[in-house]
């Protein structure tokens, strides 16, 4: 019989530029809060994952996992190494829960992180790029990823009739949400002329409406509920399902561009799996890492009819407070940052700030919450569906 | 190979630096079936999705570049 995973604790650097610390330094912090967090010592754990990608290529860090597991003096404890893009650190922690359900673990700790600041924007664009198959005509043709999720939002708004301005109704959510939020890159709020006058990056694309280059790291504490149980653990957060999808890794590769095939395959286990529907979702974490990607997110987890997230996201619908289901309350990629290997575990973080009540853009009576990270052009999706224990 | 837009953008990332000019990637329709991608410089006025374009390979073989239909059969 599958076992159960729960997440019981979590810790998070602050997001944004982080000078004085290596992408050793800030995984190890975020390990260590996690730990106090779960009341969990170092010493117990059965197992570390660690989700990172570009640790050698911008961090200057290979190895990552040992290191954790070393400066924890956790040193003799398993460890192991997911790479999945964007979606890095939820995969790492979709490997910790297959392990808890399949009873090879019973407690474990997985840490997201990167550093990337440290890198020129150049340096920064051309490791991301290659997240694609680089035998691609895309990518030869310079195709980067602002210029990838350019094209997704030309022909979204050529499809579905929207105006370009719709697009700062993402960023200017997000930065209002973000604002409230102390781990936040950007902490905020930018006015809708703000957004439509900045500068262009990849046409329709504006500045605010691409995620930063960010510093970060976070991490949480998962166990077995039957160990949770046995170790008196509180506010543990119940693991629903997740669901993992491989897709298109370049451009001309999808036949739609209005849709991450991955996403709708991932979250349709995910949703079968946990044995809820979209409309029970109260609060969601989307990978809005350009905000083009946060209405194609919505339309492919089931949110949303396609072509309905542009109109719900400017009538402020997805807004805290807004009357459905509230979208990256922490800020989102937009506002919060996006050091790539965590961002997947602080959507997660995220999400049971909410399911416990703790956030501070909280969401009333919040029963089930979802993640959603994706790496690459789609390339990979990792859905994570999360309820009170 | 004639090709008609699916969708483009022009990209302005690094217009301080060695990208000093926009440039444009394009992916369009092949008449052959399927998609291709491609990159477009100079005068980008004409992109426009639903426009005819035509595909033509790089010297290497691999690259590829896309220019508008009028400008192809000057």
């Amino acid at each position: 019989m599958k076992l159960v995973a729960q997440v019981l604790g979590y810790g998070q650097t602050p997001f944004g530029r982080a000078e004085d610390k290596t992408l050793a330094d800030l995984a190890a912090q975020a390990a260590q809060e996690a730990l106090e967090s779960a009341g969990v010592a170092a010493d117990i754990l059965q197992a570390i994952f660690v989700g990172t990608y570009a640790g050698v290529a911008l961090g200057r860090q290979g190895f990552l996992a040992a290191v954790v597991a070393s400066r924890l003096g956790a040193a003799g404890v398993p460890v192991m190494a997911a790479e999945g893009a964007c979606a890095s650190g939820t995969l790492a922690f979709h490997q910790a829960v297959a392990a808890i359900e399949a009873g090879v673990h019973d407690v474990m700790l997985v840490v997201g992180a990167e550093k990337m600041t440290s890198a020129s924007t150049a340096e920064v664009t051309s490791v991301l790029a290659s997240a694609t198959d680089t035998a691609s005509g895309s990518y030869r043709a310079g195709l980067t990823f602002p210029g990838f999720f350019a094209l997704l939002a030309r022909r979204y708004l050529h499809e579905y009739g929207v105006d370009a301005d719709q697009l700062a109704d993402v960023s200017v959510k997000n930065r209002s949400h973000g604002a409230h939020n102390p781990y936040a890159h950007f902490q905020k709020s930018i006015t809708r002329e703000q957004a439509l006058n900045a500068r262009q990056v990849a046409e329709p694309l504006r500045l605010f409406d691409c995620s930063p280059i960010s510093d970060g790291a976070a991490a949480v504490v998962v166990a077995s509920r039957e160990w949770a149980q046995a170790h008196g653990a509180v506010d543990a957060v119940r693991v629903l399902a997740t669901g993992l999808a491989s897709g298109p890794v370049s451009a001309e590769a999808l036949d739609s561009f209005v849709s991450l095939p991955a996403v709708v395959k991932a979250a349709g286990s995910a949703f079968a799996r946990a044995g809820v529907t979209p409309a029970e979702v109260d609060v969601a974490e989307v990978h809005d890492c350009f905000s083009v990607a946060e209405w194609i997110a919505l339309e492919d987890l089931g949110l949303f009819e396609r072509g309905a997230a542009a109109p719900a996201t400017s009538d402020g619908v997805t807004h805290v407070g807004g009357g459905r289901c509230t979208v990256n309350p922490s800020g989102g990629l937009l506002s919060k940052g996006h050091p790539v290997g965590a961002t997947g575990v602080a959507q997660l973080i995220e999400i049971v700030r909410q399911l416990r009540g703790e956030s501070h853009n909280q969401v009333p009576s919040a029963d089930v919450g979802l993640a959603h990270n994706v790496g690459g052009t789609g390339g990979l999706a990792a859905i994570t569906l999360l309820a009170p224990a | 190979m004639t090709a008609t837009v699916t969708t483009f953008t022009i990209i302005h990332i690094g217009s301080q630096g060695p990208e000093a000019t926009p440039y444009a990637v394009v992916v369009a329709q092949t008449d052959e079936g399927g998609s291709v991608a491609a990159r477009a410089d100079g005068d980008l006025s004409w992109l426009a999705i639903g426009q005819p374009v035509r595909i033509v390979q790089g010297a290497d073989g691999a690259s590829a570049h896309c220019a508008s239909n009028s400008v192809a059969t000057q």
